[in-house]
């Protein structure tokens, strides 16, 4: 069990240029104030019976007041924020950097009747928890190549929903090579569609081309053509690497020329085997920030949200995933999993991420293996534990994301969930100038960076 | 007929429909008459326009339902007599099963 929350340590002071910037998540609170000021407020909330120095009192009341409550694991019955369901692990691409290419798992398609007692399961688990609306998500391998199942299961679960009294939310990943009766289908019937899209043709063709070689981009654009046009949320998903970085700016205003997204997700490549052999690197963190700064004020200025998952300020969480949440990961093989990669994935990682299976219509539920996957979760990463972004990133992937120990001893993609953090928190303050200056200062963005604690009591410590 | 397991239904041209997340309305756009359809009516209307062949929807009807193939394959054939004599769908003349069929046209051969 996690210690006992100290609201102090939800409370952060990280340095942005000549300014600290005080911010606490969990009070909704973010200001920005100078060096002797963070030390003021630290000395007010620290000591006992200090009031806080005259013009900070309203700072310190409302760091003092009570704040949400500490984000905790869950506990009890199970409580699957979403079904997720994988209608197969085949995919009709052969995209570069893809680790599924290399999947021990074979290519089946979900049964139907299996499908049937994935949603069966659910509504019943949803029953009696009163939920107003529930949820769907579909994963792969490429969902559409097993079209059947999502034609089947969108209807079930509307049939159950009804006769729960909810509605019911459903969410795909794809890669778009549908045809046009299809994706007409999916912008009907889907709420938000996540679509692959590397950017243009020369990226998009190479980075993500079918088995046969050929290319992808027509196919994808149309598709982002067509449901640009329906009341479905489309985002996009741009998988970047140290190639590609630099055109992130270019990649966010063609999306925005061409389509009509709610949002688009930069994502750097996941180191695999197959993105290896093809030369595909991740970015550089500093370089893959500064480049996210830009296409995001591009996005932002045509109504579009930039997105870096582990960076969602909106997010209070011990899990940056559907692992530790109770999403049960429906697999073609009736597996229960917590997680929607692959299993060798996290059995490389020394991961056990099985919950159970469906067999012949009974769900056979490991609790032990649900309390295992529970226990993935924020409190239990000893480096996030004084980190200004711990409610927010959780520390991300438990199976890509291996975390050091050693406090500031942060990595790739913890750098730059940290400045993107701060870019968030400071464009939500309506500052994206300090935002601007910050990123154009190697010096004062390494400071910002590199700390062992970003905790308010150790302002002192790092000043 | 449909009853006799061969005819092929197209959509009546001047059918146009709109899906929200609990129903899908049909509008004849001349007459502007309208349907409500729901539940497992909605789910077949979805398959007829994705051009599912008749074994397909009834399959998928048989797990939708929870019954049987052969009651599954009359309540397809039920819903669409229905739709017939609304004025949905009408019969593809001469296009029967295995026979190959324009790529818009609602193929339920029953």
């Amino acid at each position: 069990m996690p210690r006992r929350p100290d609201i102090l340590d939800s409370i952060y002071a990280v340095p942005v240029g000549y300014q600290y910037l005080i911010y606490a998540p969990l009070h909704h609170f973010a200001a920005l104030t100078n060096e002797l000021a963070a030390h003021r407020i630290r000395d007010s909330l620290v000591l006992p019976g200090d009031s806080g120095t005259e013009g900070l009192g309203e700072i310190v009341q409302i760091l003092r007041a009570p704040a949400e409550p500490t984000p905790l694991p869950r506990e009890g019955d199970l409580g699957p924020a979403f079904l997720g369901l994988i209608p197969t692990r085949g995919c009709n691409l052969a995209c570069e950097y893809c680790g599924f290419l290399a999947a021990e798992e074979p290519n089946e398609v979900m049964d139907l009747g299996l499908a049937r007692d994935a949603i069966d399961w659910y509504f019943d688990l949803l029953g009696g928890g009163g939920l107003s609306t529930a949820e769907v998500h579909f994963f792969g391998g490429e969902p559409f190549c097993a079209e059947e199942v999502m034609d089947f299961a969108v209807h079930y679960a509307r049939l159950r929903a009804a006769q729960s009294g909810c509605a019911v939310r459903f969410e795909v990943a794809t890669n778009g090579t549908f045809d046009e009766d299809r994706c007409r289908w999916a912008a009907d019937s889907l709420d938000h569609i996540v679509l692959s899209l590397d950017g243009p043709a020369d990226i998009q063709d190479w980075h993500r081309h079918r088995r046969d070689g050929r290319g992808s981009y027509e196919a994808v654009v149309r598709s982002a053509r067509l449901l640009s046009e329906g009341a479905n949320e489309l985002s996009f998903r741009v998988c970047v690497t140290a190639e590609t970085v630099g055109r992130m700016p270019e990649i966010a205003t063609w999306l925005c020329q061409e389509f009509r997204p709610s949002s688009v997700s930069f994502e750097p490549v996941q180191p695999s085997a197959p993105s290896r052999a093809a030369g595909l690197v991740p970015p550089d963190p500093w370089v893959f920030a500064r480049s996210f700064f830009d296409a995001a004020w591009i996005l932002e200025a045509h109504g579009v949200v930039p997105v870096y998952a582990a960076a969602d300020i909106a997010a209070r969480r011990v899990s940056f995933c559907p692992v530790s949440q109770d999403v049960p990961i429906v697999s073609p093989d009736g597996s229960i999993n917590a997680c929607y990669l692959l299993r060798q994935d996290w059995e490389a990682r020394g991961l056990d991420l099985r919950l159970g299976k469906i067999e012949n219509g009974a769900v056979l539920l490991d609790d032990g293996a649900v309390a295992a996957a529970r226990s993935l979760n924020v409190w239990n990463k000893p480096l996030c534990a004084r980190c200004f972004c711990k409610w927010h990133c959780a520390g991300g992937c438990h199976v890509n994301h291996v975390l050091s120990t050693t406090p500031g001893d942060y990595d790739r993609l913890c750098t730059q969930t940290r400045i993107l953090t701060l870019r968030n928190i400071l464009g939500a303050m309506g500052r994206d100038d300090i935002a601007r200056e910050l990123v154009e200062s190697p010096g004062a963005l390494e400071r910002a960076v590199w700390r062992t604690g970003d905790t308010i009591a150790e302002v002192e410590n790092q000043a | 007929m449909i009853a006799d397991g061969a005819s092929a239904y197209c959509c009546v041209p001047t059918i146009v429909w709109v899906k929200d997340a609990e129903q899908t309305i049909l509008i004849e756009e001349k007459t502007k008459h309208s349907w409500i359809v729901s539940g497992e009516n909605a789910a077949i209307w979805d398959w007829l326009t994705l051009n599912y062949p008749s074994e397909r929807i009834v399959r998928l009807l048989s797990v939708l339902s929870g019954t049987s193939t052969e009651e599954a394959r009359k309540a397809l054939s039920a819903i669409l007599q229905e739709w017939e004599k609304a004025g949905i769908v009408r019969v593809i003349e001469g296009n029967r099963r295995g026979e190959p069929g324009d790529q818009r046209r609602l193929q339920s051969g029953l």
